[in-house]
C-alpha cells in the first residue's frame, strides 16, 4: 500500500525539514488565481534555509499580490527514497503542491557541485530533464546565482537564465510570464519575448559551433532580434531595494542559524582567484541608518538571538567602526549576539571581535590563503607577513588558542616554496604563541593549517589558467602532510576529486549537459557531499559521452579564445581581466580599488557611483 | 521576577519537531511576543525556559506545559489573544498562570511529573473485533510481569519488567481495516518512567498479536503530578 506524506515523514530522519510553516513563511488564499513560482534550491533544507539569496528572493516575489512563491528543497536521500517507493512526487514545502504543476520553477546555482541535484529534483516531479522535451504542461524551468555567468554546461537544462541580482529582473520576467498566460501563448512564444528582458539568456536562441581541437569557433542569437550579449543586472539603491525584513525562522537547526543584514555587495579588495569580487561589482553599501533599522526589525521578527552583517568582506564597511559600536549598544540589553562572517588579518577585526565575542573564546579563521609574500602578491592578497603575524599575536594576547588558517593549493605559479611556506606559517604561529604574554592566555596553543584546492573561475584573472591535475593535487597533499610535523598543528586539506570536477563545470562548454545528465543517470547526485560524491561513476560519464574533462580543467587557454561565457556582461572587461594576469606574473599588486581605480570597466556599463 | 507556567497544545506537523527544536522555537516566540525574559547569570546568558515532560518526535498533545521565567508580570490574557503572531501554526496556547516561586530556586515543574495519559491508534495486520482485541489486552495485562528489553545507561541490555509502571490499558474503539484505538495511563518521571512506544512494542511480541507498528501514532492528553493535572499543581 501506498504510505501519505504524513506517514513516510514518521520514516525519515529530520521530518521537519519537510513540513513548512516556519515562522515568516508566506501562506496565501486563492491559489488558483496566482501564478504559481518555485523557488529551488538544489541541496538540502538546512543549507537552503542558510542562504540569504533565498530569503530574499522568496520574499520580493512573493510582494507581487498575484504571485504566489513557494520553498522548493531537495529531500535528503532517505526520503527521496520513501517519496519514490510511495509515488509522492517533488512538492512546496508552503503547500505541498506537485512542482510539475507550478507556472515556473527557479533554481539557484551556488556551486557546480550541486547540478546533479537539480536533474535529481526536476525527475521527483515529474519534469523532463531537457527543455527541449518540455511541453506547455510543464513548469517554465529557469535559474540563477553565480553559476549561471557560465551557464553553457547546462544550457540544455535550463529554459531561461537570469543574470545577476534578482529583485527586479524576476518580477519583471513573472509579470512578463503572466501577460503571456493570460494571452495563452506557448512556451515558445514566453521564451522568445522573455529573451528581450534585460538580464535574461535564452539558450535555445543561441547557437554555438566549434573549432577542431573543440574550442569554441563561435557564439551567436539565431534570430537578429536576439540580443548578442547578456549584460547582468544589478540593484543601483541599496537602501530602498526590498529586504527581507521578516526572515524565515526555521524550527531545526541549520548551518547558519540568525538573522543576517546584508551591508553591501561587491567588493573592493580585488583577489585574482575570486570570482564573487568580479562578478559582484560595482561596490554598493546600505547605509548605516538602513542596517540598524533592518537589524531590529528583523530581530523583533524572528525572535533570533544573534544577527549577522552580511558581506563578501563586512570589515571593509566604510562606516564599519560606528556600525558595529552602535550595534552592539543597543543589542546588550536583549542580549543579541552579533556575528561577522568575515575576519581580516588585522587589528581592528581583532578589536571589533574581543568587543563582540565577550562570551565564548572558541576558534578563530583566518585567510592568509597563500604561504608566501611572493605567491600572495600574485594572486593580489593583499596581506603581509606583518599583517598575519602581528593579528594573530593580538589574538592570542586576547585570550584566544586555537586558530585556523585557510589556503589554496594549486594557485598559478605555486612552487613546493610556496607550500614550505605554508609550513612555515604554522611553526611561526605555535613559537609565536609561546612568547606572547599575557594573563588572558589560557591552555596551550592548536593552529589548524586547513587547505583547498584552487578552481579557476570565469570572469577572474585565472580564467585562462589550467588547475592542477589531480596527481599534482595529491602530490602536493603528500608533500604537505610529510612536512607538517608540529605536534599543535593539525592539517586538514579539501578533497581533490572534487575540486577537479568543480572545475570541469565552472569553465565547462554545451558538450557537458549531456555528461551530466548521464552521471546523473548513473546514479550521482549530492555530489558536494563526500559521502556522495562518486569519481569512478562521473569518469564513466565522461567516457560514454566521449568527452575528455582535462580539456575544460588542465589547458593553457588562448589569450583570444572564445569561452563559452563571452557573451555575459559583468561590466568588468576582458582586457581588465588578462591585465590582472600579466600583473599577477609580475607579481604587482593592485591596491583596493576604494582609493583608486584600476578601469576594471564597471562604470562603462553601470551608472556610476558610490566608489567607482 | 515571575514565572509564566503554560498549557500549550502541539499539533499538526508540529508534531515532527524535537525536544530541542521546542526549546529554539519558545525562546524565539517569547522574544517575537516581546515577553520580558530573565536571562541566566554567567558567561553564555540563556532565558530560563523548561519543560514538564519532553515529548518524543511525532507525537502529538493537548496538554503540554512549561514555564519561562521572565522579569515582570505581562498580560497573559493578551499573550494568549495575540499568540498567533508569534507563534507557530500547529503551537497553541490553552492557558497561562502565574505560579508562586519558592525561594529564588528554579521551578522543579520536571520533578513533580508523575504519570501520563496517552491515546494511541495503530493498525493491525488483519481486522479483529472488538472482543478479540480485548482479550489480547486482558490476557496481556493478566501476566505476572510483562518484560521488555532496555539499554541502560552503561550500554547494556537489560531485562525490565514493566507491569508496575503501566496504571491503565484499554481500548477505546476498534475502527475500519483494522484500525484500532487504546489509551494508556503510564508512570513518568524519575522514579518509574515508561513510554508508550516500549508499551506497543511490548504488546506488539504478545502471542496472536499482529500489529503493523510504522503505523503507532501517539497523543499525549495529560501530564500528571500524582493526582492532578501538573498545569494546576
Amino acid at each position: 500500500m501506498k504510505k501519505s506524506l504524513d506517514d513516510i515523514l514518521y520514516l525519515v530522519e529530520k521530518p521537519a525539514r519537510y513540513i513548512g510553516g516556519e515562522i515568516n513563511s508566506i501562506i496565501k488564499e486563492d491559489l488558483d488565481q496566482k501564478i504559481r513560482v518555485g523557488f529551488g534550491f538544489p541541496d538540502v533544507y538546512e543549507v537552503a534555509m542558510s542562504h540569504l539569496g533565498m530569503h530574499i528572493l522568496y520574499g520580493v516575489q512573493n510582494t507581487m499580490e498575484d504571485v504566489y512563491c513557494e520553498r522548493v528543497f531537495a529531500p535528503w536521500t532517505d526520503m527521496e527514497k520513501q517519496m519514490r517507493d510511495n509515488g509522492i512526487a517533488l512538492f512546496t514545502l508552503e503547500t505541498k503542491t506537485p512542482v510539475k504543476s507550478l507556472d515556473l520553477l527557479s533554481f539557484t546555482l551556488q556551486y557546480e557541485l550541486s547540478y546533479t541535484n537539480i536533474l535529481n529534483m526536476l525527475d521527483l516531479g515529474g519534469i523532463p530533464l531537457r527543455s527541449a522535451e518540455r511541453t506547455e504542461a510543464d513548469p517554465i524551468i529557469f535559474a540563477g546565482g553565480p553559476c549561471a555567468y557560465n551557464p553553457e554546461p547546462i544550457s540544455d537544462i535550463f529554459d531561461l537564465f537570469v543574470l545577476g541580482e534578482g529583485e527586479e529582473m524576476n518580477l519583471e520576467l513573472i509579470s512578463l510570464y503572466k501577460a503571456h498566460k493570460t494571452k495563452g501563448s506557448t512556451r515558445k512564444e514566453f521564451l522568445r519575448a522573455a529573451a528581450s528582458l534585460d538580464g535574461v539568456y535564452v539558450p535555445s536562441l543561441y547557437e554555438a559551433a566549434y573549432n577542431e581541437d573543440g574550442t569554441l569557433a563561435s557564439f551567436e542569437p539565431i534570430a537578429a532580434d536576439v540580443p548578442k550579449k547578456v549584460t547582468k543586472r544589478i540593484i543601483q539603491d541599496m537602501d530602498n531595494v526590498f529586504y527581507p525584513e521578516k526572515q524565515m525562522v526555521p524550527f531545526i537547526d541549520i548551518v547558519h542559524d540568525r538573522a543576517v543584514v546584508e551591508i553591501f555587495r561587491g567588493c573592493t579588495a580585488g583577489c585574482r582567484f575570486c570570482q564573487a569580487g568580479m562578478i559582484y561589482r560595482p561596490i554598493r553599501e546600505k547605509s548605516t541608518e538602513k542596517i540598524m533599522e533592518l537589524a531590529k526589525k528583523m530581530l523583533e521578527s524572528t525572535g533570533y538571538d544573534e544577527v549577522a552583517l552580511s558581506s563578501l568582506s563586512t570589515l571593509d564597511y566604510s562606516d564599519i567602526e560606528n556600525l558595529i559600536y552602535s550595534m552592539i549598544k543597543d543589542s546588550e540589553d536583549d542580549k543579541i549576539g552579533i556575528s561577522l562572517p568575515s575576519l581580516r588579518l588585522d587589528s581592528f577585526s581583532v578589536d571589533v571581535l574581543t568587543e563582540i565575542q565577550k562570551v565564548r573564546k572558541t576558534g578563530l579563521t583566518f585567510a592568509p590563503e597563500a604561504g608566501t609574500q611572493r605567491l600572495r602578491d600574485v594572486i593580489n592578497k593583499g596581506v603581509n607577513e606583518d599583517n598575519i603575524f602581528n593579528t594573530l599575536e593580538q589574538v592570542f594576547a586576547e585570550g584566544w588558542s586555537r586558530v585556523k588558517l585557510y589556503f589554496m593549493m594549486g594557485l598559478p605559479t605555486e612552487t613546493y616554496e610556496d607550500l614550505e611556506g605554508i609550513n612555515e606559517i604554522a611553526n611561526r604561529t605555535t613559537y609565536l604563541y609561546k612568547t606572547v604574554q599575557s594573563p588572558k592566555k589560557k591552555g596551550s596553543v592548536a593552529v589548524t593549517i586547513s587547505t583547498a584546492c584552487f578552481v579557476p573561475k570565469p570572469f577572474t584573472p585565472f580564467q585562462w589558467q589550467p588547475q592542477d591535475t589531480l596527481e599534482t593535487f595529491i602530490e602536493k597533499q603528500k608533500f604537505l602532510r610529510e612536512i607538517i610535523t608540529n605536534k599543535k598543528v593539525k592539517f586538514n586539506y579539501h578533497d581533490a576529486y572534487g575540486s577537479f570536477m568543480e572545475a570541469v563545470f565552472a569553465r565547462g562548454d554545451r558538450k557537458l549537459n549531456a555528461v551530466l545528465i548521464k552521471a546523473f543517470e548513473l546514479g550521482c547526485k549530492f555530489d558536494g557531499w563526500q559521502e556522495y560524491f562518486d569519481y569512478d561513476k562521473w569518469m564513466q560519464a565522461f567516457e560514454l559521452c566521449g568527452i575528455d574533462p582535462l580539456f575544460y580543467t588542465s589547458r593553457v587557454r588562448d589569450v583570444n579564445e572564445l569561452f563559452p561565457w563571452d557573451f555575459i556582461d559583468v561590466g568588468v572587461s576582458k582586457k581588465f581581466l588578462y591585465r590582472e594576469w600579466e600583473n599577477a606574473l609580475t607579481g604587482k599588486v593592485t591596491p583596493d580599488c576604494r582609493n583608486n581605480c584600476h578601469a576594471c570597466g564597471i562604470t562603462q556599463v553601470f551608472e556610476s557611483g558610490g566608489f567607482c | 521576577m515571575a514565572i509564566l507556567r503554560l498549557k500549550y497544545r502541539k499539533v499538526g506537523y508540529m508534531k515532527f519537531l524535537s525536544h530541542l527544536d521546542m526549546v529554539r522555537l519558545m525562546e524565539r516566540s517569547f522574544r517575537r511576543a516581546q515577553m520580558p525574559l530573565e536571562f541566566s547569570q554567567g558567561f553564555n546568558p540563556r532565558p530560563k525556559i523548561n519543560f514538564a515532560a519532553p515529548l518524543s518526535v511525532g507525537v502529538t498533545s493537548d496538554a503540554e506545559v512549561m514555564e519561562v521565567v521572565l522579569t515582570k508580570k505581562v498580560d497573559i490574557a493578551a499573550l494568549l489573544e495575540h499568540q498567533r503572531e508569534a507563534f507557530p501554526a500547529g503551537i497553541e496556547l490553552v492557558a497561562g498562570t502565574f505560579v508562586d516561586q519558592v525561594g529564588q530556586s528554579s521551578p522543579k515543574l520536571m520533578g513533580s511529573v508523575s504519570s501520563c495519559q496517552y491515546l494511541i491508534s495503530v493498525i493491525n495486520k488483519d481486522t479483529y473485533s472488538k472482543e478479540v482485541v480485548e482479550t489480547w489486552l486482558n490476557d496481556f495485562m493478566k501476566q505476572d510481569a510483562i518484560m521488555i528489553e532496555k539499554v541502560n545507561k552503561k550500554k547494556k541490555v537489560v531485562q525490565k519488567d514493566i507491569k508496575p509502571a503501566i496504571r491503565s490499558f484499554a481500548l477505546v474503539s476498534v475502527e475500519l481495516e483494522g484500525h484500532m484505538v487504546l489509551s494508556a495511563h503510564l508512570d513518568a518521571g524519575s522514579e518509574s518512567n515508561l513510554r508508550a512506544e516500549d508499551l506497543m512494542h511490548a504488546l506488539d511480541g504478545f502471542p496472536g498479536v499482529e500489529m503493523d507498528l510504522e503505523t503507532l501514532r501517539l497523543h499525549r492528553q495529560k501530564i500528571n503530578a500524582g493526582d492532578k493535572d501538573i498545569y494546576d499543581l
